[in-house]
């Protein structure tokens, strides 16, 4: 059954008084409901004929004529407006009425409206009108000047207007002044003034440009015109963006403006036609466009469009009309594909085979084309997983690095032309200390740039690694005679004669460290490590003659304040060739380790971080030395900073008790500091077999809650790992990392703190060297990249020694079997190919009590 | 836009010369100062095709989908701004747009 149509008029009561008809109109008109205000108007002016009545009865059917046209039924709005001119005809036309005729095409009704009832409007609708009719008039529009006087200031200034137009199109900038100084300021043409005026300064003066343009109104019949040269000088990587809702003349008219040729703008209509293109659209576009962009580069681009989802993605080129995947071509996107993967196997699987593909046939003449793509395919492995920069050599004959470093030598036999591949290569195995492979590859290397800066370096560096001083010296001096201010091999070359030096008089070679010496002197003209040769020629005199070895290091240690410094400086150079230190000390008059003043202690502090910088630990004999004196100086008034610093440096240096004193002293200056709280935990309880009291695990937790609160990550996370450590399934008190804890490896026995010695290789790799060597992918870089800006370097640090320790999922333990996927921490840093399938019983037991 | 090549219009047989001088033509072009990522764009470009070696390298292993703003420069690069004639204006003075 149909529902029964609601009328218009909701209450139509014929008995109701003209007061409360009104009242009701009045009341729907102003909530927007024209359909009842016209239904109750008219009922109305059945009891009521009055001029009143039918002025607000039009007023409504203004109302529902815009409300038509709104939603674009504009067929029923005209209905509408013309019943409304119908029913009171002397009313001026509405804008919206006239707008709406010259959409609709009905110009001649507006140029007889306007002929014939433009007085009855006020004057901004009448310049606007005229604006429109104008606008109409210079576009061709032939009914304007048919329905006009011939006096009309449309046609009287369209001659002007059609002048200024035509000079612009044809670049005639002085005709195009001329005309535009001839529209008056109150002409129908002023906003064709505007605009044109407005595209004359576009590329000059854009803002001035964009300010012209905005004084032409929306209503203005040069409003289409302002709109499409607004498109046209938007910014070029905005202007596909906006011009999505641009009708066709519009989008014509700007492209144009915008500097875009026809083919260009033909092509742009193809891809609206297909629509948002994806990536197998985008593929199918390729190919039907090819003989547009060219056979290959289509191609090419095509293949890159394959990469996310090969090789399902290969068949897109056959069903795009293209002919199926070449042997070439699978094997290069699958290539790219792996590098999208994070297992560093597969990339090397795949660059391998893509290179076998090329070297099938006759070998590739040197320098040929072919020969370079084979290079550049043999070394991408390694250039893109960035391994060899900084790796050091596993001697795995199936590690990653081993393989990269294969691939890269055998990439030279096609392209020796490659310095950086050469040098890269021998830093490597430098690094490693193969100095036979590292001086091969030299050789060859040298042979091709005699004269290259970089790899002279390398020279010297290996020749040094070597203890071959006469070549290192020869070395230097060709580096020096390329560069004469090369002041960095003059140094290396100091530091290993001094290092000689003390190796000769290790061995008693007493004229031999002499002649190093005098060597070492020679190539230190700058002085730069005067100090540290006085005290070894000190060392060399007190060796030879008791007396003038005692003056000399007097001398010496005056030099460098007499105080715990000199001492210290003293005792490094005595463990350096063997010699107890407290007989020198004692020697050259200081009978025990000066306890630091206030004003000794940082300058002491920095040697020992210098020192430590260096990479050098701090020999046992030397700690006791220096532990009493310094245990004693921890009360010095320090600043906080320093206080902090200081504890760090001798955490560093594993100085226990010292650091123990430094932080209680601090305690009891800034009582409960989180910073202080754990340095005197990790000092009391590190290394050491018992459990500490409930009572002191609990003011580390209050510390690590006290300094994540103030937003102290670092302190906060090292306290909280310690904490873990401690918990019902921490691993106690001996906080290893789970790297050095093999059964068949007893770290401890041989002397080694495995925690120290996890710290220590993380710290000479470097945030970078670790994420390279653990495969981190760009996504987990970047994260710890977001986390080094948050927390520090320091505290990056402290988090990847935790996931070590920890083996989190990510990076993984770096057990020597852990398989494809990213690349395994620990020395040498690489995981064996013979370990690739995965292994389900690798997790660590949780519980270590059970094990 | 993602192909150096593109950026710096020269055609995929360019060498060494032709890359140098493009990018010269284009520096002056565009001056840091002027557009700054612009200027990236073509410094980027030109590092990628600088050399013999690092144009076969972009040839293989760049793998950057094409862009939309790619297949349109491809087709007809970019010109300088231009006048639209008489007809295009009419069109929209009898306001259609």
């Amino acid at each position: 059954m149909k529902k029964p149509r609601q009328t218009a008029s909701v209450q139509k009561a014929p008995d109701q008084t003209p007061e409360a008809l009104r009242a009701a109109a009045q009341g729907q008109v102003a909530a927007g409901r024209y359909r009842e205000a016209i239904a109750t108007y008219k009922d109305l002016l059945k009891v009521e004929n009055a001029p009143e009545t039918r002025l607000a009865l039009a007023g409504a059917y203004a109302g529902r004529a815009r409300e038509l046209a709104a939603k674009g039924m504009s067929k029923e709005a005209l209905t509408i407006w013309q019943n409304r001119a119908q029913l009171v005809p002397d009313l001026p036309p509405e804008m919206d009425y006239l707008a709406l005729l010259l959409r609709l095409g009905q110009v001649r009704t507006v140029v007889d409206l306007y002929a014939r009832g433009a007085s009855r409007l006020d004057a901004a609708a009448r310049a606007t009108l005229g604006s429109l009719l104008a606008a109409r008039h210079l576009g061709g529009e032939a009914a304007v000047a048919a329905g006009l006087p011939s006096d009309d200031p449309i046609l009287v200034q369209g001659a002007n207007a059609s002048q200024a137009l035509d000079a612009y199109c044809r670049g005639d900038d002085p005709a195009l002044r001329d005309a535009l100084a001839a529209i008056p300021f109150r002409s129908p043409y002023r906003d064709l003034a505007q605009v044109l005026k407005a595209l004359q300064r576009a590329s000059a003066a854009p803002a001035e440009a964009a300010e012209l343009l905005a004084k032409v109104d929306d209503n203005s019949g040069f409003a289409p015109l302002r709109r499409a040269c607004e498109l046209g000088l938007s910014a070029p990587e905005t202007l596909l963006e906006r011009l999505a809702g641009a009708g066709d003349a519009a989008r014509r008219f700007a492209l144009t403006l915008a500097g875009w040729g026809e083919e260009r703008q033909a092509l742009w209509d193809e891809v609206r036609r297909v629509g948002d293109p994806g990536p197998q659209t985008m593929v199918r576009l390729l190919h039907r466009q090819r003989t547009r962009l060219g056979e290959d580069w289509a191609r090419r681009q095509a293949l890159r469009l394959l990469v996310p989802g090969f090789p399902k993605t290969a068949a897109w080129v056959a069903e795009g009309g293209g002919r199926r995947l070449s042997e070439e071509e699978r094997l290069l996107v699958a290539a790219w594909r792996a590098e999208e993967g994070r297992n560093p196997w597969d990339i090397v699987d795949a660059w391998r085979a893509y290179a076998r593909h090329l070297l099938r046939g006759p070998l590739p003449e040197l320098g040929s084309e072919k020969a370079l793509r084979v290079a550049l395919v043999l070394r991408r492995p390694d250039r893109h997983l960035d391994i060899l920069s900084d790796a050091i050599p596993s001697r795995d004959p199936d590690g990653l690095d081993t393989e990269l470093a294969r691939l890269v030598e055998a990439s030279l036999d096609h392209d020796p032309d490659d310095r950086d591949s050469h040098e890269r290569l021998i830093r490597y195995y430098l690094r490693g200390k193969d100095l036979k492979t590292a001086r091969r590859l030299l050789e060859r290397a040298l042979a091709r740039f005699p004269a290259d800066l970089g790899l002279l370096t390398a020279a010297l560096d290996i020749a040094l690694a070597g203890d071959s001083f006469k070549k290192a010296a020869r070395h230097a001096r060709e580096i020096l005679a390329l560069d004469p201010i090369n002041t960095g091999a003059q140094e290396r070359l100091v530091k290993a004669h001094l290092a000689h030096a003390r190796k000769q008089m290790r061995a008693g070679r007493l004229d031999l460290a002499r002649k190093e010496l005098h060597l070492a002197a020679e190539w230190d003209p700058a002085g730069r490590l005067r100090e540290r040769r006085g005290l070894l020629g000190g060392l060399l005199d007190l060796a030879q003659d008791q007396a003038q070895g005692e003056a000399a290091l007097r001398e010496q240690v005056r030099g460098l304040g007499g105080g715990i410094t000199a001492a210290f400086v003293l005792t490094l150079e005595c463990a350096a060739i063997g010699r107890p230190a407290p007989a020198v000390l004692k020697a050259v008059g200081l009978w025990k380790v000066p306890i630091p003043g206030q004003a000794d202690l940082p300058g002491f502090l920095a040697r020992l971080r210098n020192h430590l910088d260096g990479g050098d630990p701090l020999p046992a004999d030397v700690r006791r030395l220096f532990e009493g004196p310094l245990k004693a100086a921890a009360h010095s008034p320090l600043s906080l900073g320093e206080a902090e610093a200081a504890c760090d440096t001798l955490r560093r240096a594993g100085l226990a008790e010292a650091r123990l004193a430094f932080a209680d002293a601090a305690l009891k200056r800034w009582p409960r500091t989180p910073v202080f709280v754990l340095h005197a935990f990790e000092a009391r309880y590190e290394d050491r077999d018992r459990r500490p009291p409930a009572r002191e695990l609990g003011h580390l937790s209050d510390a690590c809650d006290a300094a994540r609160a103030a937003g102290d990550q670092r302190t906060a996370h090292r306290a909280e790992e310690i904490l873990r450590s401690y918990g019902p399934y921490g691993y106690g008190p001996r906080r290893v990392g789970r790297a050095f804890e093999d059964d068949d490896l007893d770290l401890r026995g041989l002397g080694i703190d495995p925690d120290q010695a996890l710290r220590t290789f993380v710290e000479a790799m470097g945030l970078d060297g670790l994420l390279n060597i653990t495969g981190a992918s760009p996504k987990e870089r970047a994260h710890l990249r977001q986390l080094e800006r948050e927390v520090g370097r320091e505290g990056v640090m402290e988090i990847l020694l935790a996931m070590l320790r920890n083996g989190l999922p990510d990076f993984g333990p770096p057990s020597p079997g852990r398989p494809k996927g990213p690349v395994p921490a620990g020395p040498g840093g690489v995981s064996g190919k013979a370990g690739r399938e995965p292994r389900k019983d690798d997790d660590e037991p949780e519980q270590f009590d059970l094990f | 836009m993602s192909d150096p090549y593109l950026v710096l219009g020269l055609p995929p047989d360019a060498d060494d010369a032709a890359v140098h001088a493009a990018y010269l033509a284009a520096v002056a072009a565009c001056p840091p100062d002027r557009d700054a990522r612009r200027f990236e764009a073509i410094r980027a470009a030109y590092e990628a095709l600088r050399t013999r070696r690092a144009r076969l390298a972009q040839d293989l292993f760049d793998r950057t989908p094409p862009t939309l703003a790619d297949l349109l420069d491809k087709v007809e690069p970019l010109g300088t701004p231009c006048r639209p004639d008489r007809r295009l204006f009419n069109a929209l003075l009898r306001g259609g747009e």
